[in-house]
């Protein structure tokens, strides 16, 4: 198949190896989580200022705040970890899939 | 026909349409897709997102200010009318606590937003009033008229470009 699928032109074939789909899709996912932890927020700052004296509202709000925080900090230290696990395991160089 | 020769067949004609798809570039077997003539905004796909999104904000951030003022006002009427009754007091204090929390809540999560995406990550940057994506993109290449370098293994014009050389440097041409 490799012989007659030109990679510049052939769509799919562009996803050469699994690492470059990595590439692709691991931005756009940290990307989507950013945006989700905004809106995550911005909800639960919605729940404290319409909560008036409803306890159970304000710790639905400490919920929703505290695991957004959680899923966010996972994020920022996906790429930290699997780095230092490589340093760990010593695998060279690069990280391929 | 058994399903051995179908087979063969399907496999044999898939393998004829591949040819056809490998033979010509993208646009000229799926034809092109044009966006509506709205106001000018979809030329650019990845500014449309960042100006969706800046709306998006400032909507949250009206929507905000607008709720904090109905239950302070809120708040405020029920004290009013509490007349001395202790656990209505405390009810409006609290409606007026919460809706003043709330809102400094939305400002602190759009700043540690900000600050996490922006600054330590670089995902989503705030550029001149526009938020920008950094979106990867597949096989990336030079296209024509900008600068490469011919001593590279291989100068990454796109298709059907080459570099060439002009005075001051290397751009890529047809």
């Amino acid at each position: 198949m490799n012989d007659f699928v030109n990679p510049t032109n052939f769509p799919s074939s562009r996803f050469a190896d699994l690492g470059s789909i990595t590439n692709l899709i691991t931005p756009l996912l940290s990307i989507g989580g950013g945006i989700i932890f905004l809106v995550m927020l911005f909800y639960a700052g919605f729940t404290v200022l319409t909560a008036g004296g409803k306890t159970e509202n304000l710790e639905k709000a400490r919920n929703i705040a505290t695991y957004a925080v959680i899923g966010l900090l996972v994020i920022m230290f996906g790429y930290l970890i699997v780095k230092v696990l490589a340093i760990i395991l010593n695998v060279q160089d690069k990280i391929t899939l | 026909m058994s399903i051995k020769k179908l087979i063969k067949k399907t496999t044999f004609l898939l393998n004829k349409k591949l040819l056809i798809i490998a033979a010509n570039p993208v646009p000229t077997i799926f034809g092109r897709v044009e966006s509506p003539s709205g106001p000018g905004t979809f030329a650019d796909p990845l500014k449309t997102l960042g100006s969706l999104f800046a709306n998006f904000i400032r909507l949250v951030f009206l929507g905000g200010a607008l709720m904090a003022m109905i239950y302070l006002f809120w708040g405020a009427f029920d004290w009013l009318v509490a007349g001395g009754d202790k656990e209505s007091v405390e009810k409006a204090r609290l409606k007026i606590t919460n809706a003043v929390i709330g809102m400094l809540l939305i400002v602190v999560g759009f700043v540690a937003f900000g600050v996490v995406t922006g600054d330590m990550l670089g995902i989503i940057k705030k550029q001149n009033g526009n938020w920008i994506f950094t979106i990867p993109t597949v096989n990336k290449c030079i296209g024509g008229g900008e600068v490469c370098d011919p001593a590279a293994a291989k100068p990454d014009c796109c298709e059907g470009y080459l570099c060439k050389p002009v005075t001051g440097g290397n751009i890529c041409q047809r």
